[in-house]
């Protein structure tokens, strides 16, 4: 960016340093959709019918719940049906394997290649999230599938290296971190560590060596999280549960090997219903009396309207954000070299409609994540300011060492050194037809021009001349001394000659005006000079097209220059001889000083 | 309307509704109250009915809307819905009734769209009861947050606009009884005129308060969702200022959504409106200072001047104040620098110009006598410094907000807000920098601002701060850069080796950082560059390279026969580089870099003529 007068600095540069360079680097983010199919005593009452649909694996459509449609709706073919492409949808047949393997499996892998992994599960209370993340002993969920894949990986590929796997599990609730594989845990600090990076200030990490380990401890942790939840009210929808993996290897005997670790965050989020305040008026904004003291919904609102302000390119808060433990937590995940999978639940009951619909929405958005790009307005201009003053600033430094070479020696052309392409033949040949065109054309114009130029001159001078004698012819009939036929031949001769100056006056103005012509016509040419210039990459050519340029205008303008002192010496000869003619018509001898 | 005899039925349902939630059966206690409200139905529409299907309309009506609201908070809702919309018509009419002209009876359908246009002013209620205005504001708030959800956003704010009619309706109403004056009162937001950020007991019930503040939030909300970011912003300003008149805030909770509806108006360039909200916020934090000083004991020492305010906030509150107060003189001082660069007729026009733009809904009347006047703010382009002296006046006061929030935002511990803000300052040097006419001045400054942020370079560990560390390399760069310029300006004709020799040290200092900032993309077992750069960085990456272009050749300025072997060696790097980024551009092309790559390939190609002359020129005998 420049500054100092020469290039605008626009307010969009006012950024700070999550703008400035994104944190996410080689981002990958799969969204993934699970319909949970009616529960049986859903499948019992009468009013509940299935209305999602999964088709091709990809799509999910949402069909209007309403079976009594309004005439109007009829007619008008009003429908309330929704359709959304995801990266991967999985229908009722799907099991936790299924969805593992076209969401995660891949992911996991890369754990243990160093590349840090996210996976969120969203969606309603209900809609079978903690189903798709837990499991059950018969249909192990995705926690339970990542950590098998890690040892088994293990076994299969790194069974000579050191390998260490440690969890931690918490919960965040209310914008306070507990520890879930502790008994009745504090609250916990979170910090950032400028060598560490983010840590939960006392939490426990648990070193595992089977996934068997892991299994006791995320039932405890999800009976710590269920047993609070239930004392807090109706909670555990509000609470995020985040389970961490860090995997550690090295090479055995490979002593210039780094170790390698990465994280594998399984992140099973609140209910989508409540987490989505900001994106709905909300269940809970029903209860007016809350509203006066709901601040965090209302920061929510304001959040939002920030983001809506800054536009896509936002991301940075313009004081930090309190209300954002979990993405302090995760930052770390997502950012540098991660990878993000998004797996959401839906619910297939038509009362569901409002629900599935909104988390779907969400889902949508979360898609378009991939292919958010990052703009820095105004810094193109800048950039080519700046090399353009510095190609100025090197051409005469060129010039000057060439100038020290010549008192010595010839210096080469300058396009002896400069590369060309030899593989551009049918576009040089273009460009010099082009050239070729230009030069044709400037030389019609200066040829025009001087041509122009003279018969201005010449009218010019001709009245010049006839303006001499008029005021001869009026001077002589005034003194009233020559004879009849003298006076009326002088009398025709002054009526012929005004006729002519009035005849040139308007001859004068019509070349007058085709000078002007003319002059437009050289800007014209000169225009598409530059424009030939400023299109052409060519770095040889557009050297050798400045050079011809500078040398085709300064050889037109001598040969205009030599072509008006032509003129101009003609011009003088011509009245210094019309001059004499007049003297001697006068009766003044030709005596010459 | 008020539904006399049904005050058993009622606190039923108010039992019912206070019991502890099963998470199990999250809807149980909505559906309980329902069906006790059913039962109520029942008997009214049951044998001692008259021949119109019951014996008391208003009281079927006034349960139907009970039972739809709870309905409305379980999966139920289109049940919900069905009860209030047939509950409406017979609410209305008795509004209407009451001299209510603006209340139609709504429509049972779904597509009602009833234009926003009945004035405040016409509407009169007499005769209605606080409690039945509010059950019938309460089905409107409901109506509007269940459309919100639903995405049909004009049918939110339909209903939304039908409570906040209904509010100053009944407000003039009970405002009218009391014979104050008519002009004095309130209109719907976007009237200009005052009356929703206020609460005032005195002609409502807290009820009715409390659910007009819900109605302001919700159309706060749906607004947003609209587009109507300005509507939305006014609506949250009500909403506070509401939050505020009710006096059971949580002080900091609330100063932080000030804050950041004040970041909503300076990023529009709005900064009269932006520190109107930041003095509000001091004002007040600066009130409840003095009232916890008046509580305590004047003799145990507690400080009252100067920084007393920051103690009654959370730190990191405080903090993010002294923040807030540092952007705004920032975002005050870039605006100046762009308005400053735009020429004459192309200069725009910045919102709200002058104090008659102030909105209403925006002014927080109880702390009127607490606040500046508003022809004191920075209205307008009265908000831009036009000179150095102006600019640097901004600089100066914003400097110390941003050093106060560094003594809480410290590295160790708040990596990210510590290290935005320092990139901030930066900022701050390289505004004023730009007011700076001394070309010797401006490099010093572009000097000191590199100089502040050499205490990050290489201080985070890229594995957890990738995105931090390469923002603090490339703004280092940057800050090199810039001084490079400026000392190139001001090239001393008397003094050519001195100024080239301090034009070659910064063009390796910001080598140095553009080479770190771009090794940050190699490939970690390879060493290599990658192929290609991932989309959201790709911009910034070919942004430094053409720089690293820039400044390389820089590094060895001086080119004449003692030019030597090490700065023709950078010469020779910097011609490399320069074709190896217009390759790339050219292999992926890049449409929006071609033109840089153009010229990057015309300077490389002057460097490498230059090379070949240089080493001629060495070569060449000496006199």
């Amino acid at each position: 960016m420049d500054y100092n007068g020469k290039t605008p600095v626009k307010l969009s540069s006012v950024v700070n340093a999550q703008r400035y360079v994104p944190s996410t680097s080689n981002t990958s983010l799969i969204v993934g959709v699970r319909v949970r199919p009616l529960l049986k005593s859903e499948q019992t009452k009468s009013n509940r019918k299935d209305i999602i649909r999964v088709i091709d694996g990809k799509v999910v459509v949402v069909l209007d719940p309403d079976e009594s449609k309004d005439y109007l709706d009829q007619v008008q073919h009003r429908t309330k049906e929704r359709r959304y492409t995801f990266d991967v949808a999985f229908d009722f047949q799907s099991t936790n394997r299924e969805v593992y393997d076209m969401t995660l499996r891949d992911l996991v892998s890369a754990v243990l290649y160093g590349i840090n992994t996210t996976v969120f599960a969203y969606g309603a209370t209900g809609s079978g999230k903690t189903y798709t993340m837990v499991g059950s002993p018969n249909d192990p969920g995705l926690m339970i599938l990542s950590l098998q894949q890690v040892f088994q990986d293990r076994d299969r590929l790194f069974r000579d290296e050191e390998f260490s796997v440690t969890c931690t599990y918490l919960e965040v609730y209310n914008e306070t971190i507990y520890d879930l594989l502790v008994k009745n845990s504090g609250p916990l600090e979170l910090r950032e560590d400028p060598e560490q990076g983010v840590q939960v200030a006392g939490l426990k990490h648990v070193p595992v060596s089977t996934p068997d380990d892991i299994l006791g401890l995320l039932e405890d942790g999800n009976r710590r999280r269920k047993t609070e939840a239930t004392d807090a009210n109706s909670a555990s929808s509000r609470s995020h549960a985040v389970l961490e993996i860090l995997v550690k290897r090295k090479p055995l005997n490979h002593y210039r090997v780094q170790q390698l670790r990465a994280k594998l965050s399984l992140v099973d989020l609140a209910g989508s219903e409540r987490a989505a305040e900001t994106n709905n008026a909300g269940q809970k904004l029903r209860d007016g009396a809350s509203i006066n003291r709901s601040l965090l919904a209302l920061a929510n609102c304001i959040n939002a309207l920030g983001k809506m302000a800054a536009g896509a390119k936002a991301g940075a808060n313009y004081v930090p954000y309190r209300n954002s433990k979990l993405t302090r937590l995760l930052k770390d995940g997502l950012s540098g070299n991660s990878r993000t999978a998004m797996i959401t639940t839906v619910a297939a009951a038509n009362d569901q409609y409002h629900h599935s619909i909104n988390t779907l929405k969400y889902a949508d958005r979360a898609k378009e994540i991939k292919t958010h790009v990052v703009q820095n307005v105004g810094t193109v201009e800048s950039h080519i300011a700046d090399y353009q003053r510095m190609i100025d600033a090197l051409q005469l430094e060129v010039s000057e060492l060439r100038g020290q070479l010549m008192e010595h020696q010839a210096v080469p052309s300058p396009s002896s050194n400069s590369p060309t392409n030899g593989t551009s033949r049918g576009f040089e040949d273009d460009l010099l037809t082009r050239i070729d065109n230009l030069v044709q054309d400037m030389n019609e114009n200066i040829e025009e021009r001087i041509n122009l130029q003279k018969a201005v001159f010449e009218i010019e001078d001709a009245n010049l001349f006839n303006r001499y004698e008029l005021k001869q012819l009026e001077e002589f009939l005034s003194a009233g001394q020559g004879t009849v036929k003298e006076v009326a031949e002088g009398r025709d001769r002054r009526a012929d000659i005004q006729i002519a100056v009035r005849d040139n006056e308007r001859e004068l103005a019509k070349y007058k005006a085709e000078i002007l012509a003319n002059e437009n016509s050289r800007t014209d040419i000169q225009s598409r000079i530059d424009r030939l210039v400023s299109s052409n990459s060519n770095v040889a050519f557009l050297n050798f097209m400045r050079t011809f340029r500078l040398q085709a205008i300064r050889l037109q303008e001598m040969k205009f220059q030599m072509a008006v002192r032509d003129q101009i010496i003609f011009e003088q000869r011509a009245v210094i001889s019309n001059l004499w003619k007049i003297i001697n018509r006068s009766g003044m001898g030709q005596v010459r000083a | 309307m008020e539904a006399p005899g049904h005050e058993s039925v009622i606190d039923q349902v108010k039992e019912v509704l206070s019991r502890p939630v099963d998470e199990s059966q999250p809807y149980k206690h909505w559906y309980d109250a329902s069906d006790l409200l059913q039962t109520e139905l029942d008997k009214l529409r049951g044998p001692g009915a008259l021949r119109d299907g019951t014996s008391d309309p208003e009281g079927v009506a006034w349960l139907m809307a009970q039972q739809g609201l709870c309905l409305l908070e379980t999966d139920l809702r289109h049940q919900g819905e069905a009860c209030i919309l047939a509950a409406l018509p017979r609410l209305e009419l008795r509004a209407e009734g009451a001299g209510l002209p603006g209340f139609s009876p709504s429509q049972s359908t779904h597509h009602e769209q009833q234009p926003q246009s009945a004035p405040t002013e016409h509407l009169e209620v007499s005769g209605v009861g606080h409690k039945a205005i509010a059950v019938l504001q309460r089905c409107y708030n409901a109506l509007g947050a269940l459309w919100s959800e639903r995405g049909e956003l004009e049918s939110a704010l339909m209903w939304l606009n039908k409570a906040e009619r209904l509010y100053h309706g009944q407000r003039k109403r009970v405002l009218q009884q009391k014979g104050e004056n008519k002009d004095s009162l309130p209109s719907p937001p976007g009237s200009g005129a005052e009356g929703a950020g206020q609460a005032d007991p005195a002609y409502a019930g807290d009820v009715l308060e409390a659910g007009y503040t819900l109605t302001v939030f919700s159309l706060a909300q749906v607004h947003a969702h609209a587009g109507s970011k300005e509507q939305s912003a006014l609506y949250c300003a009500a909403t506070l200022q509401r939050q505020l008149a009710s006096g059971e805030v949580q002080l900091s909770e609330w100063v932080q959504n000030c804050l950041q509806l004040s970041a909503y108006y300076v990023n529009a360039s709005a900064f009269a409106i932006g520190q109107y909200l930041l003095d509000a916020v001091q004002r007040i934090a600066q009130v409840e200072a003095e009232k916890k000083r008046q509580a305590l004991d004047a003799s145990d020492g507690q400080a009252t001047g100067g920084e007393a305010w920051t103690r009654v906030l959370d730190e990191d509150v405080a903090a993010n104040v002294h923040l807030a107060w540092g952007k705004l003189y920032l975002y005050r001082l870039v605006a100046s620098l762009a308005y400053m660069q735009q020429s004459g007729s192309q200069k725009p026009s910045l919102p709200y110009p002058s104090p008659e733009h102030f909105p209403d809904l925006l002014r927080f009347p109880s702390l009127s006598h607490l606040l500046p006047s508003p022809e004191e703010l920075p209205w307008g382009v009265s908000a831009l410094a036009t000179t150095f002296e102006a600019a640097r006046d901004l600089f100066n006061a914003a400097i110390p907000r941003f050093n106060a929030a560094l003594e809480y935002y410290k590295l160790d511990g708040w990596v990210t807000e510590y290290v935005t803000t320092q990139l901030e300052v930066s900022n701050l040097y390289r505004v004023l920098a730009a007011f700076e006419q001394d070309p010797k001045r401006c490099a010093a400054m572009h000097k000191l601002r590199a100089s502040r942020l050499a205490h990050l370079v290489g201080a985070l560990n890229p594995q957890h701060y990738l995105g931090l560390s390469r923002s603090i390399d490339l703004e280092t760069a940057n800050a090199w850069r810039d001084h490079v310029d400026a000392l190139t300006d001001k090239l001393d004709s008397k003094a050519p080796n001195k100024s080239s020799k301090a034009i070659a040290e910064g063009a390796r200092a910001a080598t140095h950082s553009y080479t770190r900032f771009l090794n940050s993309f190699r490939k970690e077992d390879a060493g290599q560059m990658p192929d290609r750069i991932d989309a959201d960085n790709e911009h910034f990456f070919l942004m430094a390279a053409f720089n690293l272009g820039r400044v390389l050749h820089r590094s060895a300025l001086r080119v004449d026969q003692h030019t030597s072997e090490s700065d023709l060696d950078i010469m020779v790097q910097a011609y490399k580089h320069l074709h190896w980024i217009a390759d790339y551009v050219r292999r992926h092309k890049i449409e929006k870099m071609k033109q840089e790559a153009s010229m990057a390939e015309q300077l490389a190609s002057l460097i490498a003529e230059k090379i070949d002359l240089s080493k001629k020129v060495a070569s060449m005998p000496k006199k």
